[in-house]
């Protein structure tokens, strides 16, 4: 899945849950297979291959499904969200500290544009040669859902799924109490500027901390806005999302990035998820209720038991 | 990937902690197309839960020593002994869940008695001073407490019943207890009703023995009580609780006497009333320091009751934390009473008329002092020092892989005086037979 | 006993109401601090009836506790 992947499981015996781990391990394994773009067996590279060709390619059913949620994460978030916005990278380089010319930007956005796709289940055309499908936008989260709904099928009635970032509950801990989680400070990213509890369902996190570039002293993040091709200035620092599934949370916090803050802050609120985001200022926003300071580095998982009796 | 698990870790818990509260008045149309759709892909939308239980089976086990200071040369009446008791205790106690829903916690004690305790009252070099019991009294007690919980989403019901009982004394109770919780359990309220009946049959006791005892009686009593815990902020908690109880029948100590001054008949036996009504008033406080790890802890009681008597009682103690896994808890205990209506050290000869109080006791619990008590424990958490295999019966029922321990050790000293109550009691005024004591305890509690 | 009670009722008014006053609704993850066992009123069930029984047998107060439980020959 390209970052680390965390496994915290707590069960009845070894055995069961060594069995439910091996579950875990090659539903990811088979995941990364299909939708890797990096793998030139993955079901994805043969997407993308078919670019250009009149008939297109037919795809399975969990394809489909992806698909239609992309499209319609495309549809509410006015085209910020799209999958065929992977080609961008080819110009944009974050390690050359060099931005791309005007014209190489325009002539890549030929190839951008998830309302170019023709798709009717079961069959999907990429008209133009060179058009991509970039499923890892969304993948990832959709593989964290996966792993728990699976581990709660093995019988697991407690744990986290944590895919480099992406969180999905399996249950709460042993004791009933939350799991928490820490959001970590988008300029000093070994610190947490928050803590999450998850009791249920998923968490994702968006964030610029990962790759920039500053160039003539302007900081440009790897969050690039597909209907630009350019890299998205005035958005927030990070958004964190909780929803009953990793996936919708992962994909409303992408787009709360595309949006510049005061738009961010009012998108969450439509949504009506519980989420909390950073300004580039380092002011928090959202359900502040859902924090609490975290004077502690990241990823400290502490035990809270509930007060003693009378 | 990097892949990491531990098998079955639990820890103690009460309940299951809310989600947090969002009110979210409908989902968005967007919420709704992305759950929607998300809902269609395979295998992600969330089956049932299953239910663990969320209790750990855990079990403790305490020795402790109790003995008395020996009375004073100077309140001792010159024949009598001057020992006083001594006692050796063992408490064991079980919880453990019997269902999801539901536990058990069993309480043994353990009581083995000696010594010689107040019997009366005498004069002696213009003093009152004590005379102790002549044999040696041994005895033992056995005291078995049971409780079922019962366990909903916002708080527990309580059943239990139980027992103590020793050579010359049988006590049985039973009570129900119900605890709620509101405000997202910041506020916890607690009523607990409960009943008992005590027989006794003292010693030596009825015409053949010789001390004018009585043979066997009895009593019964009613237990109100009502408590609020409150969350006061992150980092501190109060509590306030009231407690009545109303007691009838036998209430005398069938063990004491009341001599009369200068000796003139035979000493009375201990009368006290047939009713006894005792109210009882907390409120307590914890405030933890982060920055220094460490807890203040105040407690305060104030208790009335029918027979006159009133006290108050102020614990201060401060638990400091090391390493996480040592703690060390110095604390004072300060207690002042006043006296029972009835107390009297002894009974002036009727002059007149013949009339003896109908209500009597020399008992120093009666009479009006102040006691100090320094307390020093000490704890030691080892948290999964042992881990073993636990198959899936005996998972049900809260055994997890590990064993996490809690050691403790206490010391407490406990000096009581007439001087050091609110209101000064002169040296001839206070009871010679006021009592000042050790008590050692080393415990052992384990959750599994 | 009229006056005591008098006594009693207001030191629990004033008591509730200093409860209330100035508290903070504490969500279920921050209570860590909370789950402290020096924050507990009696984390040790053992040494607290121990000691309540100890007190109960040599004062004349009644331990106050969470009520029930029996009695002994100590009075």
């Amino acid at each position: 899945m390209g970052s680390p992947c965390k496994l915290e499981l707590y069960g009845p015996d070894t055995t069961a849950i060594e069995r439910a781990a091996d579950a875990a391990c090659r539903e990811i394994a088979r995941l990364e297979t299909k939708y890797s773009r990096y793998r030139e067996d993955s079901l994805a590279s043969r997407i993308n291959r078919s670019a250009g060709s009149a008939c297109g390619i037919v795809v399975d059913d969990e394809t489909a499904a992806l698909l239609d949620f992309a499209a319609t994460a495309h549809a509410e978030s006015d085209g910020r969200f799209d999958p065929t916005s992977g080609v961008l990278r080819r110009v944009w380089d974050f390690r050359s500290g060099c931005l791309p010319t005007r014209d190489e930007v325009d002539e890549t956005l030929r190839l951008v544009g998830w309302s170019k796709v023709r798709w009717e289940k079961p069959h999907l055309t990429l008209p133009v040669v060179g058009m991509q499908l970039d499923f890892g936008g969304f993948v990832k989260e959709y593989a964290t859902d996966r792993v728990a709904e699976l581990l709660r099928g093995e019988g697991l009635a407690h744990g986290l799924v944590d895919l480099g970032g992406d969180m999905a509950v399996v249950g709460p801990q042993p004791d009933g109490s939350p799991w928490l989680v820490g959001v970590r400070n988008p300029r000093a990213p070994e610190e947490a500027i928050a803590r999450i509890a998850l009791h249920d369902g998923g968490l994702a996190t968006s964030g610029d901390y990962e790759r920039c570039m500053v160039v003539d002293d302007v900081r440009y993040s790897h969050i690039l806005d597909p209907r630009t091709g350019w890299s998205f200035r005035g958005g927030p620092a990070c958004v964190s999302v909780r929803a009953d599934h990793c996936l919708v949370a992962g994909v409303t916090s992408t787009i709360a990035m595309l949006h510049e803050e005061a738009g961010a802050e009012s998108f969450l609120a439509d949504v009506g998820l519980p989420h909390l985001g950073i300004t580039q200022s380092g002011r928090l926003f959202g359900e502040t209720e859902l924090v609490s300071e975290a004077p502690r580095s990241v990823a400290a998982r502490e035990k809270t038991r509930a007060i003693g009796r009378l | 990937m990097d892949r990491r698990h531990e098998a079955g870790r639990a820890t103690v818990s009460e309940g299951d902690e809310d989600r947090p509260t969002f009110a979210m008045p409908r989902p968005g149309k967007t919420l709704t197309a992305l759950t929607t759709s998300a809902l269609a892909l395979p295998g992600i939308a969330g089956s049932a839960r299953a239910d663990a239980p969320i209790e750990r089976a855990s079990a403790s086990t305490s020795f402790s020593y109790y003995r008395e200071d020996d009375v004073e040369n100077k309140r001792l009446f010159s024949t009598s002994t001057a020992e006083r008791y001594e006692v050796f205790t063992k408490q064991l106690r079980i919880d453990f869940p019997t269902s999801e829903r539901t536990d058990v916690g069993i309480d043994y004690l353990f009581e083995d008695m000696s010594g010689a305790s107040p019997w009366f009252v005498q004069q002696e070099g213009g003093r009152f001073v004590q005379f102790m019991s002549g044999a040696t009294i041994e005895d033992q007690r056995h005291d078995l407490n049971i409780d079922l919980d019962y366990y909903m989403d916002s708080g527990k019901d309580t059943v239990s019943a139980g027992f103590s009982v020793e050579k010359d004394y049988e006590s049985w109770h039973f009570g129900m207890a119900n605890e709620r919780q509101f405000n997202d359990k910041n506020t916890t309220m607690n009523v607990a009703w409960s009943w008992s009946f005590d027989e006794i049959e003292p010693t030596d006791g009825g015409a053949a023995g010789g001390f004018n005892r009585v043979k066997s009686d009895h009593k019964w009593s009613v237990d109100l009580f009502a408590g609020l815990t409150q969350i006061v902020s992150r980092a501190s908690v109060a509590q306030v609780t009231v407690n009545y109880k109303h007691s009838d029948g036998f209430l005398d100590d069938p063990y004491k006497q009341i001599a009369y001054i200068g000796g003139a008949a035979a000493n009375l036996p201990d009368a006290r009333p047939h009713d006894k009504d005792q109210v009882s008033v907390m409120a307590r406080y914890r405030h933890h320091f982060e920055d220094v790890e460490g807890t203040l802890q105040l407690d305060y009681r104030f208790y009335f009751d029918s027979w006159g008597v009133t006290s108050h009682t102020a614990e201060l103690g401060w638990s400091q934390t090391f390493a996480d896994i040592v703690r060390i808890a110095p604390s004072f205990r300060y207690y002042s009473q006043s006296q029972a209506d009835f107390y009297e050290p002894m009974v002036a000869a009727a002059l007149t008329g013949g009339s003896t109080p109908i209500e009597r006791s020399s008992d120093f619990r009666l009479s009006p002092y102040g006691a100090l008590a320094a307390r020093l424990k000490l704890e030691v958490d080892l948290e999964d020092c042992l881990a073993y295999e636990v198959d899936g019966t005996l998972g049900d029922y809260g055994f997890s892989e590990g064993l996490d321990l809690i050691l403790g050790l206490s010391y407490e000293r406990y000096f009581s005086d007439g001087h050091l109550g609110l209101t000064t009691v002169g040296e001839f005024e206070q009871s010679p037979g006021l009592v000042s004591f050790h008590v050692g305890a080393f415990t052992i509690t384990g959750s599994f | 006993m009229r006056r005591r009670l008098r006594v009693l009722v207001s030191l629990l008014l004033v008591a509730g109401f200093l409860a209330t006053t100035g508290c903070v609704a504490v969500k279920p993850w921050e209570r860590d601090l909370l789950a402290r066992r020096d924050m507990a009123f009696e984390p040790d069930g053992l040494e607290a009836k121990r000691e309540a029984h100890i007190y109960f047998s040599k004062e004349a107060s009644m331990p106050g506790g969470s009520g029930g439980g029996g009695g002994c020959g100590c009075n």
